[in-house]
């Protein structure tokens, strides 16, 4: 039989998953600080040696997710990456809408650990503690946060939190060494991988840093501030997402043409060899 | 395949709440004392296929994983406490006010809170919000009052011709901790939860309660430019998501018709 109708095969799933990615990112289009999703693809047209290395797994029962690549072209699924680029910031006025610019998360303490978020949309509690929409408390520099309630909230663009003209808290803004150990946790929150090392650096918002480049030159960068009455929205770019969309459907329908052409060429084989006989 | 397709149906429902949340604001445009809301969204859950950190066939770590997200969901419905725009009635039962406060009516037999200031009198004089719930305290013009006097600081009070005070009360504010954790129960009333706090009383004009302003109403601080725009991009929004589901219907077709 066609080996091409094999490929077909793992090309249109790939696409399948590509367009499963595609569908989270136009349904997340109006959450609040959510960021793109993209995968990549490998190829594995020509007989490596490493091909017949199997990925590590998770645990023993762990069935892999596709099987191995053989020496014939099988596209599989590479890496999944998310895009941290900013969204654009929307004004709502409310005093606990707060919109990060730049690059860092908020601390958010929930029952399962520290999570991360970008979603800057608290409120606070009876007891003033301040919140995120599932009721766990934004971290600050020395814990939670709690507002009395005597006054005007006002936070400035370095994290410090006043009531009525007093300084009750500032808020930990962080950011990792390598941001590619945050992972996605649902709910608009991130977290640390577990099997990838990151390391979370806390900032000092709106202070210039100074960091070496690669080449060993010192940089500046101006850390990120937080802007109060403002909501980030999400980062997809619809135009973006409806062209891969339109690319996929019509990826998908080439490898059922393959998947086709794979059948007609088998089909026409078996014929002309029952002819000959 | 099966998978973008739900994915994108949450993203129509998610959409779908926030219009009927923007359609709840403009249809409340001219109410008075109302509070815009605003629909908040949330990631759901990832589906992990693939571990960042594992090691690669050629021995290097993975720097990232494969995670698929499963859609949207709708987070809350955020109300807005903003202050309203002023309308000068010049009607003395009508009270605004300035500031973060409450007023406290009876209804029927519940504590509940109100901004819409617009007062009437019922038929033993008592003044009532226009469903017929007392103002609390309970406060009654006498039959021979020619004028009500509200001042800043909540003295309320009925007049006869020569200005004397015939009765008087004085109106209390109730603030709360967390205004978005008020329950709205229509008819322009809240009622305290467990997450708005108990109602704190205050003195019209001390800390933040806010003063009363007589002759004037608050009307509600729905943005009609705000809403409209909302309005378009969760239209897009749902529209975008539709044509993922459109997309993945055609896949699916696709791949039914490799078997023919």
């Amino acid at each position: 039989m066609q080996e091409a109708i094999y490929s077909a095969v793992f090309g249109a799933l790939s696409s399948e998953h590509r367009m499963n990615i595609i569908s989270n990112n136009l349904a997340n289009v109006s959450t609040t600080g959510y960021k793109t999703d993209s995968v990549t693809f490998k190829d594995v047209f020509v007989p490596f040696a490493h091909d017949y290395i199997l990925d590590s797994k998770e645990h023993l029962r762990a069935k892999p997710l596709w099987p191995d690549a053989d020496v014939i072209a099988k596209p599989r699924l590479a890496e999944h990456k998310t895009d941290f680029a900013q969204g654009s910031l929307r004004k709502t006025g409310d005093p606990l809408d707060l919109a990060i610019q730049g690059d860092g998360f908020f601390k958010i303490l929930t029952p399962d650990g520290v999570r991360y978020t970008r979603n800057g949309h608290f409120n606070a509690m009876p007891n003033g503690q301040i919140v995120d929409s599932n009721g766990n408390p934004l971290l600050g520099t020395d814990g939670p946060i709690f507002l009395s309630g005597s006054g005007v909230v006002e936070i400035d663009p370095a994290g410090n939190v006043s009531e009525g003209g007093a300084q009750v808290g500032t808020i930990a803004l962080v950011r990792f060494d390598n941001p590619r150990g945050v992972i996605k946790d649902g709910q608009n929150l991130y977290k640390l991988s577990e099997d990838f090392e990151a390391n979370e650096m806390a900032v000092s918002p709106g202070m210039p840093e100074i960091t070496t480049g690669s080449d060993g030159t010192p940089q500046t960068r101006i850390s990120p501030v937080i802007q109060q009455g403002f909501l980030e929205s999400s980062n997809v770019e619809i135009v973006t997402e409806m062209v891969r969309m339109i690319e996929v459907n019509r990826v998908f329908e080439a490898y059922q043409k393959i998947m086709r052409g794979s059948q007609d060429m088998d089909s026409s084989l078996i014929k002309s060899m029952g002819k000959s006989v | 395949m099966m998978r973008s397709l739900w994915t994108a149906a949450t993203g129509m429902v998610a959409q779908q709440m926030n219009i009927d949340t923007i359609s709840n604001n403009l249809a409340n445009v001219n109410t008075i004392g109302f509070k815009k809301s605003r629909a908040e969204f949330e990631d759901l859950m990832y589906q992990t296929m693939k571990i960042a950190g594992t090691r690669t066939e050629g021995g290097n770590v993975t720097p990232v994983g494969i995670q698929m997200g499963m859609g949207v969901r709708p987070m809350t419905v955020h109300k807005f406490f903003t202050q309203g725009d002023f309308q000068n009635t010049s009607n003395p039962l009508d009270i605004a006010i300035e500031g973060d406060g409450f007023f406290l009516v009876d209804f029927n037999g519940t504590e509940a809170f109100t901004r819409a200031g617009a007062f009437k009198l019922d038929n033993e004089g008592r003044m009532v919000t226009a469903n017929g719930y007392l103002l609390q305290p309970e406060f009654t013009v006498p039959p021979e009052t020619v004028n009500v006097v509200i001042s800043e600081q909540g003295h309320l009070a009925a007049l006869d011709r020569q200005g004397n005070e015939l009765s008087s009360t004085d109106l209390q504010l109730y603030t709360f901790q967390n205004n978005a954790g008020l329950n709205a129960i229509g008819r322009n009333l809240f009622i305290e939860t467990e997450a708005s706090g108990p109602a704190t009383a205050g003195t019209p004009g001390e800390e933040n309660v806010g003063t009363l302003a007589q002759g004037f109403l608050e009307g509600s601080n729905v943005e009609l430019v705000d809403e409209m725009v909302g309005m378009i991009i969760g239209q897009r929004a749902f529209e975008v998501n539709s044509k993922a589901i459109s997309t993945s219907d055609t896949m699916l077709q696709t791949a039914i018709n490799v078997k023919r």
